[in-house]
C-alpha cells in the first residue's frame, strides 16, 4: 500500500516536471505584452513627471544672433515647420534615492525658467532645482529634497542591438498616469556617437523619461527632441542618450559641473549628395537666417571650393567645415548654372 | 532509501516510471507546438489569426449632414483629407469607420463620422456589400453614434472590457483611413500598445478619459474599433489628441456599454453625481458641497457636505459656477478626481458618475430653406405673346445650370402648371425647399423637353 | 522506519518539483528575449545590404551589385556614388542607372562591385504577403544614416495589401515607420526577403512625418519589370502598360468584378475580344473585385506584357489574351500635338488645395523635373489652381519650352519645382 502511494507520488512528480518543462505553450501575444508590462512596472516607480513653468514674456535664449523663443510660435532656421513646445509636463527618472533626477536638458533649458516641479509616482509634488547639465548629450540633473526614493540603476547600454525591444516610459499630462511606448532599437550609434536611435513613439510628453530594455533595465533617457522638433513627434525616428554615456558624465553632473556645448561650425544648408553628374557638393536648399544665406548662397548652387580646398563631394565639404572654427570667415567657390561665383562666408554655430 | 518491495517490483516500477516520464515529456512538447515556427514567427501567426478573425466586422461609413465636417487637425493651413479615388460623392466626401457588434447589424461609430443629424448613411463591408443604415441614437459626450443595418449572420466583433485594460498591453487598430474599405475592399490594420490611460484635455471634441495607443490612427479611422489581443473591442477610435503626446485615442468601451440600451432607445442621458453645491463663493476659490444624496455616487465615494471642491481632474475651480461646466463634460459612468478641502486637510475623492435617463424632446420642425432655381428672366421677351417665361440668364453653379437649362430657353410649365411670368415662377418656388425636385417643361427652339431640377439653397460654396 | 522513508520520499519529490517550478529567471521575460533574438538575427542578416543614396535609400538585391530604389530618389542623375555600411564612413561604390520607371516610381541600378561579393536581400513574393504579417524597413529617414551608412531599422506590421493609389497601383501598406529619407529603401519580411520598396506616406497632421501609413511598391511589380527590361542598361525611362480602347464603368458591382462600359472600334481591346457589358473577374491569377483593382493589376505590368483576362458573359466565362499597349499618357480626346505639355494624369476627384496628381509618365517634363505621384499642385505659374480643368487651361496658355514654377503640397509640406514644358508630340 505504501509503495503504491509512493509510486503514485513519483509518477505525478514526473508528470509535473515534464509539463513544467514544456509549460509555456500559451498565446505568444500574451507573453509579449506581459513582458512589456513587467518591464514598464519595474521601472515605473522611478519615473516622474517634470513640470516647468516659464515666463513666456521673456525669450528662452538671448545667446547667439537669433532669439528663439520656442513656446507658442513656429520658428526655426529651416523652411520646414517646428512644433512648438507645449506648456504641459514632461518626464524624468529618479537616479539616486535622495532625490537626484535625470531628464532631458531640452525640458529645463532657457533663461525664462521660473519654477520646476517634480511629481512622484504616487502623486507627491516637490520643487526641484537644476544641479547641472550637459548640452552635448542633452541631459540635465535635477534635485529634490526627499529620501528613500526608488531610484533606477543605470544598466549597460552596450548590449543593445538593432532589433531589440525598447520601452519608453513617461508620465502623462495629469502628472500621474504612466505612459508606455514600445518599439525597437533602430541604430546604436547616431549623432556622432551621442545617441541611440529607436522607433518607439517619442514626443514632448515622454521626453526625459526612461528607456528600458525588455528586462526593465534603464538603458537610456529619451532626449534630443529639439533635433527632431522639425521632424515631428512620434515619427518613429527618436533618440535617447544611452545609459553608459550618462554614467560617464554623472560624476561631473553630481558636482554641479555644467558641460557646455562643444561649438561646431555650421554653414546652414541641406545638401543633396551622390549624384555623379554633379562635381562638387550640391546645395538642395539654403536655410534662412544662416551663414550660407548671408553669404549669398542659393538653392542648387554646387560648392566646388571651400577655404582653399577643392570640393568634389559632400564628405569633403563636411571635413572642410569641421576643420574651421565658429566665427571664422572663409572664401568659397560655387557653380551656379554656367557661372562660377566666389563667396565669403562667416561660419556660425551648429544650433542643435 | 526507498523500499519498493521485492526486486521484480523495483525493476518493473523503474521501467514504468521512466516510460511515463518520457511519455509525459513527449506529449507535453507535442501538445502546444505546431510546426517549427520561431518564437517571433509564432507572434506573427497570432497576429495574422487575430486580423482574420476581426477584419470582417469593420466597415466604411459615408454620410451627409448639414454640420461642418471636422478637419483632421484644427490648425490653420491644415491640409484637408485627400478625397477618395473615384467619382466624387454628392454628399461632400467625408468618410470614416464603424464596427459591427451584433449579428443583426448594430454598428458603433463616432459622431465625427455620423453626427446626430446624419442622413443617407451608407455602410460598406470589406466584402464589398453596401447597406443603407438608419441612425438609432447618438451621444455627444462619448462622441458615439449607434446605427443599424438590416442583415442576418453579419460578421461582428465582441465588445470587451475597458476596465481590465492595462498600459503596455498590445492594442490593434482596424479602420478605414483614406477610405481603403470602400476603394480596396479591406480595412487597414496596425499594431501597437495601449500607451496611456488618462483624462484628455486637448484638441478635438472629446474630453473624457481616453485609452491612448501608438497604433496608427489617421483621418477616416475615427469611429473604428481598438482591439485587444483577444479580438474584443476595448475602445472606439477618436480624432481628439493630447497636445503633448499627439498619439491616437479611443473612447473606452465601458462608457459606451453603460449607455448602450439608452442609445438603442434613443434616450437622452446625462451624468449624475448625487450632490448639490452652494452658490456662495468660497474664500480661496472652489465650490462648497451643500447636500449629498443618500444613495448617489458622491456619498459612495465619501464626499461630505461642507467639503470644498478645489479641482476636478487637475482643473482649478475658482468660482462655484465653474463646477457645472466641468462636470458636464464627462460622460456618465466615467471617473472624475476631485481635490477636496475638508477643514485643514486636502484629499482626493474619485467619483464614478451614474446616469439620468429621459425621453428625448422631439426636435423642433426643421427650418427648411426655400428652394432656389437660378434663372433670371430676359428683360425683353424676344417672342412676345408666346407662352412661357424666357430665360435671359442662368446663374453659374445653380440648379438650373446643372440641370441643363440654357439662356434662350422658355419655361413653359413647372410641375404641370403653366408659367407665363417670372412672378408665377417665384410664387410656385415658395412652396418648395432646398433638396426638392421639380419638373420643368422647357422649350428650346422648336423642341419641348421635360427637365428635372433639384433645388438647392441660394448660397453655393 | 517506514514513516521516515515516506517522509524523505515526499520531501525528495517536493524538492524536485519545487526546483523545477522556481526558476531563477522569469520564464516570460526569457520567452520575450527569444522573440527579440529572432528579430535581431534577421536584421543582422539584412542590414549590410542597405544602400545609402544620401537623401534616400536603396537596397542591394544581388551579390554583383544590382540596386533597387525609387525613381524619385535616383531619377535625377544617371550616375551615382553610393554607400553601403562598412567602416566609420561606409564603403563607396559607383553605380549607373539601368532603367527608370517614373510612373511606377522604381529605378534599377548596377553598382561596380569591383569583383567583391556584396551582401544582398533576396526577392520575396509580394502576392503571398498577408495583412498582420510582421515586417521591417531599412532606410535613412531624416538623413540619420549619413555618418556611417548603417541603416535605421523600423519595425511594424503589414496594414493592407493591393492598395490602389494611382501610380502605386498595387501598394503594400505598413505601419512600420517610414519617413522622408526612407524612400527607395526595402520592406523586408521575417525570413529576410524583400517584399516591397517604401516610397510614399500619408500623413495625419500638416507635417511631413510618419503617422502610421507607409506605402511600398510591391516586389512582384519590380520582378515583372526586371524580366521585361533585363537587356536594358542605358538608363532610359520605361513604360507601363494599358489596354487601349477599353473603358470601364466606375459603378460598384458589389465586389464581383469590373464592368466594361464601351470598347472602341479596332482598338487593342476590340481586337482582343472585349465587349461592352463584359464583367472582368480575373487578370492572370489575380481576382478583380472592382475597377480600381483591375487598374491596380494592370499597373504592375510593363508595356508589351501578355495577359490573360477572364470575363464573364451571359454565355459563360471566356479568357481573352491581350498584349499591353504603352501607357505613355492618359489621353482620351485627340489633342493638338504642338501644345505645351506637362505629362501627368490628374486625379478626377476634387481636392481642397488644388489638383492631385495620380500618375507621372516617363520622358515627360514632369518626370524630368521631379514631380511625384500624389503631389497636389496648388499654384501654377503664380496662379492658385482650382481644379483639373483650370490647370489644363493654364498649361494650354503656355508654349513648349516655357519654364514654369509650380508649387506642390507633398505629404503636408510645400515645395516649389521648376518645370520646362515640352511639345506634346504624339504622346
Amino acid at each position: 500500500m505504501r509503495t503504491r502511494l509512493l509510486f503514485a507520488f513519483l509518477v505525478s512528480a514526473c508528470v509535473l516536471i515534464a509539463f513544467q518543462v514544456n509549460a509555456q505553450e500559451e498565446n505568444p501575444l500574451a507573453v509579449l505584452e506581459r513582458a512589456f508590462q513587467k518591464a514598464a512596472s519595474k521601472i515605473a516607480p522611478s519615473v516622474v513627471s517634470v513640470e516647468v513653468e516659464r515666463d513666456i514674456s521673456k525669450p528662452e535664449e538671448t545667446e547667439g544672433k537669433e532669439e528663439r523663443p520656442v513656446i507658442g510660435r513656429e520658428v526655426g532656421p529651416s523652411p520646414g515647420k517646428y512644433y512648438s513646445r507645449p506648456e504641459s509636463p514632461a518626464s524624468g527618472v529618479i537616479i539616486t534615492s535622495d532625490g537626484n533626477i535625470l531628464t532631458t536638458y531640452f525640458n529645463v533649458k532657457g533663461e525664462n525658467v521660473q519654477k520646476i516641479t517634480v511629481t512622484l509616482s504616487e502623486g507627491k509634488r516637490f520643487p526641484a532645482k537644476i544641479v547641472a547639465w550637459d548640452e552635448n548629450v542633452d541631459i540635465a540633473l535635477l534635485k529634490i529634497e526627499a529620501k528613500d526614493l526608488p531610484a533606477a540603476k543605470l544598466a549597460d547600454s552596450s548590449k543593445l542591438q538593432q532589433g531589440k525591444f525598447v520601452i519608453a516610459v513617461g508620465r502623462a499630462e495629469d502628472r500621474v498616469s504612466l505612459t508606455v511606448n514600445t518599439g525597437i532599437v533602430s541604430a546604436t550609434n547616431r549623432l556622432e556617437g551621442k545617441a541611440i536611435q529607436i522607433d518607439a513613439s517619442l514626443n514632448y510628453g515622454n521626453a526625459g523619461g526612461a528607456l528600458a530594455d525588455i528586462e526593465g533595465n534603464l538603458v537610456g533617457i529619451a532626449c534630443h527632441i529639439s533635433t527632431r522638433s522639425q521632424t515631428g513627434q512620434n515619427s518613429g525616428v527618436g533618440f535617447a542618450t544611452p545609459s553608459n554615456k550618462i554614467a560617464e558624465i554623472m560624476p561631473d553632473l553630481m558636482l554641479g559641473k555644467v558641460i557646455k556645448r562643444i561649438k561646431k561650425p555650421f554653414i546652414g544648408v541641406q545638401g543633396s549628395e551622390g549624384a555623379q553628374d554633379v562635381k562638387g557638393a550640391e546645395v538642395a536648399s539654403v536655410m534662412p537666417n544662416t551663414p550660407a544665406a548671408e553669404a549669398g548662397m542659393q538653392d542648387k548652387d554646387v560648392i566646388t571650393e571651400f577655404n582653399g580646398k577643392k570640393i568634389e563631394n559632400w564628405d569633403q565639404l563636411r571635413d572642410g567645415i569641421k576643420e574651421c572654427n565658429v566665427g571664422q570667415t572663409v572664401k568659397l567657390k560655387v557653380k551656379r548654372g554656367e557661372e562660377e561665383i566666389e563667396l565669403q562666408l562667416k561660419l556660425g554655430e551648429y544650433p542643435y | 532509501m526507498l523500499l519498493l518491495g521485492d526486486y521484480k517490483m523495483k525493476r518493473f516500477a523503474r521501467a514504468t516510471v521512466s516510460t511515463i516520464f518520457l511519455l509525459a515529456i513527449f506529449l507535453s512538447s507535442v501538445s502546444g507546438q505546431e510546426e517549427s515556427a520561431t518564437p517571433l514567427g509564432k507572434v506573427e501567426k497570432a497576429v495574422l489569426k487575430l486580423f482574420d478573425r476581426v477584419s470582417g466586422s469593420v466597415v466604411a461609413i459615408h454620410c451627409s449632414t448639414k454640420a461642418e465636417r471636422p478637419q483632421p487637425v484644427r490648425r490653420p493651413r491644415a491640409p484637408r483629407m485627400p478625397m477618395p479615388q473615384g467619382a466624387p460623392e454628392e454628399t461632400g466626401g467625408y468618410f470614416g469607420t464603424g464596427v459591427i457588434f451584433s449579428a443583426d447589424g448594430y454598428i458603433l461609430t463616432s459622431t465625427s463620422v455620423v453626427p446626430e443629424d446624419g442622413k443617407d448613411i451608407k455602410v460598406t463591408l470589406p466584402s464589398g456589400k453596401e447597406y443603407l443604415a438608419k441612425l438609432v441614437g447618438s451621444e455627444k459626450r462619448n462622441n458615439v453614434t449607434l446605427i443599424k443595418i438590416e442583415g442576418e449572420n453579419l460578421p461582428y466583433a465582441k465588445l470587451g472590457n475597458s476596465s481590465a485594460v492595462g498600459v503596455g498591453q498590445l492594442a490593434f487598430t482596424v479602420a478605414n483611413p483614406y477610405d481603403s474599405i470602400k476603394n480596396d475592399y479591406q480595412p487597414a490594420f496596425s499594431m501597437g500598445v495601449v500607451s496611456a490611460i488618462y483624462r484628455l484635455r486637448g484638441d478635438g471634441d472629446y474630453t473624457g478619459v481616453v485609452i491612448e495607443t501608438d497604433a496608427a490612427l489617421n483621418a477616416g479611422s475615427d469611429g473604428g474599433p481598438l482591439f485587444d489581443p483577444k479580438g474584443e473591442v476595448i475602445g472606439i477610435l477618436n480624432l481628439s489628441y493630447s497636445y503633448s503626446r499627439w498619439l491616437g485615442t479611443a473612447v473606452p468601451i465601458d462608457q459606451i456599454k453603460f449607455i448602450l440600451d439608452d442609445l438603442k432607445t434613443n434616450k437622452e442621458v446625462n451624468p449624475k453625481y448625487g450632490f448639490t453645491r452652494s452658490d456662495e463663493p468660497c474664500p480661496g476659490g472652489g465650490a462648497a458641497v451643500e447636500k449629498v444624496a443618500k444613495n448617489g455616487p458622491a456619498v459612495k465615494a465619501g464626499l461630505q457636505p461642507g467639503d470644498i471642491i478645489l479641482e476636478v481632474d487637475s482643473v482649478k475651480i475658482r468660482k462655484p459656477e465653474e463646477l457645472a461646466r466641468e462636470l458636464t463634460l464627462l460622460p456618465p459612468g466615467s471617473k472624475a478626481s476631485f481635490l477636496v478641502k475638508r477643514g485643514e486637510r486636502e484629499l482626493v475623492i474619485q467619483i464614478i458618475s451614474d446616469k439620468i435617463v429621459k425621453e428625448r424632446e422631439p426636435a423642433p420642425p426643421e427650418e427648411k430653406e426655400a428652394g432656389y432655381l437660378g434663372v433670371v428672366a430676359a428683360e425683353t421677351d424676344p417672342a412676345q405673346g408666346e407662352p412661357g417665361v424666357p430665360v435671359g440668364l442662368v446663374r453659374a453653379n445653380s440648379p438650373a445650370e446643372k440641370a441643363g437649362i440654357k439662356a434662350g430657353d422658355r419655361i413653359l410649365q413647372i410641375n404641370g402648371k403653366p408659367m407665363d411670368t417670372i412672378e408665377q415662377v417665384k410664387e410656385i418656388l415658395k412652396n418648395f425647399y432646398a433638396g426638392d425636385k421639380i419638373k420643368l417643361l422647357v422649350q428650346r427652339g422648336k423642341d419641348k423637353q421635360e427637365i428635372e431640377v433639384t433645388l438647392a439653397t441660394k448660397v453655393q460654396k | 522506519m517506514k514513516l521516515r522513508h515516506i517522509v524523505s520520499g515526499v520531501l525528495a519529490l517536493l524538492l524536485i518539483a519545487g526546483s523545477a517550478l522556481a526558476q531563477e529567471k522569469d520564464p516570460e521575460i526569457e520567452k520575450a528575449k527569444e522573440i527579440e533574438k529572432c528579430l535581431v538575427e534577421v536584421v543582422q542578416k539584412c542590414h549590410d545590404a542597405f544602400v545609402n543614396f544620401g537623401g534616400g535609400s536603396g537596397v542591394c538585391i544581388s551579390e554583383d551589385g544590382l540596386v533597387v530604389t525609387n525613381f524619385h530618389v535616383a531619377g535625377r542623375s544617371k550616375n551615382w556614388t553610393l554607400k553601403m555600411p562598412g567602416g566609420a564612413r561606409g564603403k563607396s561604390f559607383t553605380a549607373k542607372i539601368l532603367w527608370g520607371d517614373p510612373t511606377g516610381d522604381i529605378a534599377l541600378l548596377k553598382m561596380d562591385n569591383k569583383g567583391e561579393k556584396l551582401p544582398f536581400v533576396p526577392l520575396g513574393d509580394s502576392d503571398a504577403v498577408k495583412v498582420g504579417q510582421l515586417v521591417f524597413a531599412m532606410g535613412t529617414p531624416f538623413m540619420t544614416a549619413q555618418e556611417d551608412s548603417v541603416p535605421t531599422i523600423t519595425f511594424g506590421a503589414v496594414s493592407a495589401v493591393h492598395r490602389y493609389q494611382g501610380g502605386y497601383s498595387d501598394a503594400i501598406q505598413t505601419d512600420a515607420s517610414v519617413n522622408p529619407g526612407n524612400s527607395g529603401g526595402p520592406l523586408i519580411d521575417l525570413q529576410g526577403r524583400l517584399i516591397g520598396i517604401n516610397g510614399q506616406i500619408r500623413v495625419r497632421f500638416p507635417y511631413r512625418v510618419n503617422t502610421g501609413i507607409g506605402l511600398a511598391v510591391p516586389v512582384n511589380q519590380i520582378k515583372n519589370f526586371m524580366e521585361a527590361f533585363k537587356d536594358v542598361n542605358d538608363g532610359r525611362m520605361v513604360y507601363h502598360g494599358k489596354i487601349n480602347g477599353l473603358n470601364l464603368s466606375e459603378k460598384s458591382e458589389d465586389g464581383k468584378g469590373a464592368r466594361v462600359e464601351t470598347v472602341e472600334k479596332d482598338s487593342t481591346a476590340d481586337k482582343a475580344g472585349f465587349k461592352p457589358g463584359d464583367l472582368i473577374v480575373k487578370v492572370n491569377n489575380y481576382e478583380v473585385f472592382n475597377h480600381f483593382r483591375f487598374l491596380g493589376i494592370i499597373g504592375i505590368y510593363p508595356e508589351g506584357a501578355k495577359l490573360n483576362v477572364t470575363v464573364k458573359r451571359e454565355e459563360g466565362e471566356k479568357v481573352l489574351e491581350v498584349v499591353l499597349d504603352k501607357f505613355g499618357t492618359w489621353v482620351r480626346e485627340t489633342v493638338n500635338p504642338k501644345v505645351a505639355f506637362l505629362g501627368v494624369k490628374f486625379s478626377p476627384t476634387p481636392h481642397a488645395d488644388g489638383v492631385q496628381i495620380e500618375q507621372v509618365f516617363p520622358n515627360t517634363p514632369a518626370a524630368k523635373a521631379g514631380v511625384q505621384a500624389n503631389d497636389v499642385i496648388t499654384h501654377f505659374d503664380g496662379e492658385k489652381v482650382q481644379d483639373a480643368d483650370h490647370i489644363r487651361r493654364l498649361i494650354a496658355s503656355k508654349k513648349p519650352g516655357d519654364k514654369v514654377k509650380i508649387k506642390v503640397l507633398r505629404e503636408g509640406e510645400e515645395k516649389e519645382i521648376e518645370v520646362t514644358l515640352e511639345e506634346r508630340g504624339n504622346r
